[in-house]
């Protein structure tokens, strides 16, 4: 198979990466659009098949319909095709449904991988029907299937209200939201949501709409246990009381299904692998893609948009999407004419706003140290290889202090997915334990492929 | 169709002054050997969630059962057997009638 040509690759088909498509396509670009899912719209914008407008949120009703108009082009012609590398001399490759090799060679990329959600580890967390808040999501919304009878949500940030509120609407039974985060942390949240009229509202809606379903919601709860044989059948929580004292109020709750999740952490895999520096900072969610204010990262032509450069929601991807399209005009040479550099202003001042919402939901859906620090050692932290919290305590009191230090001792993050489910807790717990500052900790490396691909995709562009 | 399904059937909730797609077809997959009715356009972990089918594996050393996490391309924890071909992600792979699907695998 050839290496085809083209002007852009744009890897991630959500917000960012739509917003960039549609931009690059209006300047007369030859855009690919690479995603390995089914639909465009990603996460943020992932929906059932029937038409929907996508309700209060406007980065929503924005994405929909930009992902409504990609359809109609030919950069979004062959759905589900997984990038597994960007390379040195900037071939970008893929693999499709059919694991056949896709090679393209753009002049320039834009990295809009998204984001995942984070999970923090407590006993009983591998059992079926434990997971996560995004997951229950899809299961109500793009499958309208009910992710448990009678369903517990719990973690931190505003997806659990989401997820429960979606659950409720499709009369499910959501027993209670146990958020870890107490109203300190709410207020800075509301306070930054008081520039967003519409997050407000949408909020509110969540809230009135759980009232109304007779869920319990809770702050300053966290999930200590599911219990269950072979699947969860009990819920355990305990109130995190001030100031990290111990508490002895906990709250038992029978249910088949518990949602998780601590907020979001970036897809940084590609941008490792491609070789893109990244810069750590907590109120962006960790480690982020360090990029130019053109949105150009540490790599010449490869320029980087929405969750991957810091944890801001859809309307920064939204954003980010077209400042970078914009950013590969300029590099490609291409005139950009005196509209474009006041709207790239008015970008950037949205821009800037986003990114304090940011930093607020980074504080809400911050882990406390003795959240990580009350993991039982027979804890599964490494889904995959089955790697305990009592291995990692012993691996870290024999002296490893550093991810590669535990992976090549435990085997910690080797298995399929990666270290992409472990990796970022893993980081914090590592923090704790050794007392180091998480910027002085980088993350789990990437290599091609970032996902795995068969022998015989590589081989010969054929599975067996 | 069983209970779960038809509680979330896609009529509901629709509002009536928009216009609805069709109607996505009912399909039959086999999981395990046993027939499991599914939608065409779901995913494979959809239809099998709403067929009640909560564990999809077994733990690597340990053999504890595991089910679904992230539901989007992340955890590899829905990895089942389909059509012979083990180690596929239920949660990224879309049903198709006849689809012989395994969840004894590792």
């Amino acid at each position: 198979m050839d290496t085809e040509p083209c002007d852009v690759a744009v890897c991630g088909a959500g917000p960012a990466g739509l917003a960039a498509a549609a931009v690059l396509g209006r300047a007369g670009l030859d855009v690919r659009l690479l995603d390995e899912n089914p639909l465009p719209g990603g996460q943020l914008l992932r929906r059932s098949r029937k038409p929907t407008r996508g309700g209060l949120d406007p980065a929503r009703r924005q994405g929909l319909r930009l992902a409504a108009r990609s359809k109609g082009q030919n950069f979004y012609g062959k759905p589900l095709q997984r990038v597994i590398g960007i390379f040195a001399d900037g071939e970008v490759l893929a693999v499709d449904a059919g694991h056949r090799l896709v090679r393209l060679r753009p002049r320039a990329a834009i990295l809009a991988t998204g984001a995942r959600e984070r999970y923090l580890p407590f006993a009983g967390w591998t059992l079926p029907g434990v997971m996560g808040a995004g997951a229950a999501q899809i299961l109500v919304k793009a499958h309208g299937i009910l992710p448990a009878r009678r369903l517990v949500v719990a973690g931190a940030g505003p997806l659990l209200y989401a997820a429960a509120a979606e659950t409720a609407a499709a009369r499910g039974r959501v027993l209670a939201v146990l958020d870890q985060a107490g109203w300190r942390e709410h207020w800075h949240l509301a306070l930054a949501l008081c520039r967003q009229p519409t997050k407000m509202l949408q909020g509110a809606a969540y809230l009135i709409r759980l009232q109304a379903a007779g869920c319990r919601v809770r702050c300053g709860w966290r999930v200590v246990r599911a219990e269950g044989r072979e699947r969860a059948q009990r819920v355990v929580a305990v109130r995190s009381a001030p100031r990290g004292r111990p508490s002895n109020e906990t709250m038992v709750f029978s249910a088949d299904g518990l949602a998780i999740g601590w907020g979001l952490v970036p897809n940084l895999e590609l941008a490792q692998q491609a070789g893109c520096r990244l810069v750590h900072d907590e109120h962006r969610g960790g480690w982020v893609v360090d990029t130019d204010a053109a949105l150009q990262t540490s790599r010449p032509g490869i320029f980087a948009a929405g969750e991957v450069t810091g944890i801001g929601g859809g309307a920064k991807a939204l954003v980010e999407g077209e400042l970078a399209a914009f950013g590969v005009i300029d590099y490609l040479g291409s005139r950009l004419g005196g509209q474009v550099a006041a709207r790239r202003r008015w970008l950037n001042h949205r821009r800037r706003r986003e990114l304090s919402l940011g930093r607020a939901l980074a504080a809400v859906t911050r882990v406390p140290p003795e959240a990580l620090a009350g993991i039982p050692d027979d804890t599964v932290v490494c889904r995959c290889e089955d790697v305990t919290m009592g291995d990692i305590r012993r691996a870290v009191f024999s002296g490893a202090d550093s991810l590669s230090a535990l992976k090549k001792t435990l085997r910690l993050g080797m298995g399929i997915c990666q270290g992409r489910t472990c990796g970022p807790v893993v980081l914090d717990l590592l923090a704790l334990l050794t007392r180091q500052s998480p910027a002085t900790l980088p993350p789990f490396g990437a290599r091609a492929p970032i996902k795995p691909v068969t022998l015989g995709a590589l081989a010969e562009g054929r599975s067996p | 169709m069983n209970r779960h399904q038809r509680q979330n059937s896609p009529a509901q909730g629709a509002s009536p002054r928009r216009a609805t797609a069709p109607e996505p077809a009912p399909i039959i997959i086999r999981v395990n050997g046993r027939p499991v009715p599914a939608l065409e356009g779901q995913s494979v972990l959809a239809a099998l969630h709403a067929a009640g089918i909560r564990t999809l594996r077994r733990s690597d050393r340990h053999g504890e059962p595991r089910g679904a996490l992230c539901a989007m391309g992340v955890c590899f924890e829905c990895r089942v057997t389909i059509n012979g071909q083990p180690g596929i992600q239920a949660c990224m792979t879309e049903v198709e009638d006849g689809m012989d699907i395994r969840t004894d695998g590792y």
